[in-house]
């Protein structure tokens, strides 16, 4: 008994003497412990820097943060990207017309994304003619102005409002166009006048740059 | 005369769940420096996006050139 | 400028740390799209479209030369 207690007591004095101040616990398991806990001693830096260590890892951190949101952003435009109109798509998505070679008073169809669309060179006659219709008389009203850009020269889609039909120039009760599926007369501004159209022809985004017309 | 109080006066301060005017006030400077980054987050995520790089991005002072593609009129294929 | 500086300013508060992250990308993207594209441009010199179609003007310009 007594020899137990002294083993007890120098393997304590023995494991406190090995531990130093390191051995804080006093439960009778860790005093009876044999474990030698090694001496780091000799790994642990001199000059320790614990904000150099934290600014490290955290600067990794945000390093592998801005790549990460910068790779995930460029994933997702590559597949919104390849959505877009391809280059062959956008060559077809304007034409070009010389207006130099319509003469005054004749009707050009130029086939604008599969659509038919009308050019008139109006004739001074004409254009007095689409201007002196009573807007609020209309079926659709819209002042001749609103529908040029400049009076000369009326662009307009060649779809009947109606039914897609493509309307006849130069003829109907209107001298403007008319359509032969169901019988609409539109006037020479290409405003539904008579028949079962609802809306006047439409018209399409275009520019005029001297003698060029861009449609598109 | 002795004043006596019945009771201590409780008022609740206005407060919409669990912000109030108080809280919400020393809560501020770090809500401002989190829409800075909530903008900057915007901002990553928007730089491929047409309508942003001509509102904004084309108009920076070092950065903008980068956004401003030049292509001559006879390369132009369309 | 310390190390604790460093933590201090950028690491301490979430909000500037996230921040920094993302202004930083934004500025990260058009510097590593430019360094990637002349990169390129450097390794593969003569058979850019710019280079060609720089040699085509000067075939053009001699045969021009030579019509006259």
């Amino acid at each position: 008994m007594l020899a137990q207690r002294l083993n007890g007591a120098k393997l304590l004095s023995n494991s406190s003497r090995l531990l130093g101040s390191r051995c804080l616990s006093s439960s009778i398991v860790s005093r009876n412990s044999t474990y030698r806990t090694p001496d780091f001693g000799s790994n642990v830096k001199q000059d320790r820097d614990a904000d150099k260590s934290r600014s490290y890892a955290y600067f990794m951190v945000g390093s592998l943060g801005l790549l990460s949101s910068v790779g995930a952003k460029s994933t997702v435009e590559t597949f919104v990207t390849s959505m877009t109109a391809s280059s062959d798509i956008l060559a077809m998505a304007k034409v070009e017309v010389n207006l130099a070679a319509i003469p005054e008073g004749k009707n050009v169809v130029v086939k604008w994304q599969g659509k038919p669309v009308f050019i008139r060179h109006r004739t001074p006659r004409e254009i007095q003619e689409a201007n002196s219709v009573d807007v609020a008389s209309l079926k659709d009203p819209q002042t001749d102005a609103d529908r040029v850009q400049d009076p000369q020269w009326l662009v307009m889609l060649g779809i009947c409002t109606h039914l897609g039909c493509v309307p006849i120039g130069e003829s109907g009760d209107f001298d403007g166009w008319f359509c032969p599926c169901h019988g609409s007369h539109y006037d020479i501004s290409g405003r539904i006048r008579k028949g079962p159209a609802p809306l006047n022809l439409e018209i399409p985004k275009y520019e005029l740059d001297g003698d060029k017309l861009v449609v598109g | 005369m002795v004043a006596y109080v019945s009771q201590l006066a409780f008022k609740t301060v206005p407060h919409f769940g669990k912000i109030s005017t108080k809280n919400l006030a020393s809560y501020a400077p770090n809500l401002m420096l989190w829409g800075g980054a909530w903008a900057s987050c915007v901002a990553v995520y928007t730089s491929g996006w047409p309508i942003f790089q001509d509102t904004f991005y084309k108009k920076l002072p070092y950065f903008g050139s980068y956004w401003v593609k030049e292509v001559l009129p006879e390369d132009k294929q369309y | 400028m310390s190390f604790a500086t460093i933590y201090r300013v950028f690491f301490k508060r979430n909000a500037v740390f996230v921040g920094t992250i993302f202004a930083a990308g934004f500025v990260f993207q058009p510097l590593f799209d430019s360094g990637i594209t002349s990169w390129y441009e450097a390794h593969n010199k003569g058979k850019l479209w710019k280079d060609v179609k720089a040699q085509l003007q000067l075939v053009g310009d001699e045969e021009a030369a030579d019509d006259e």
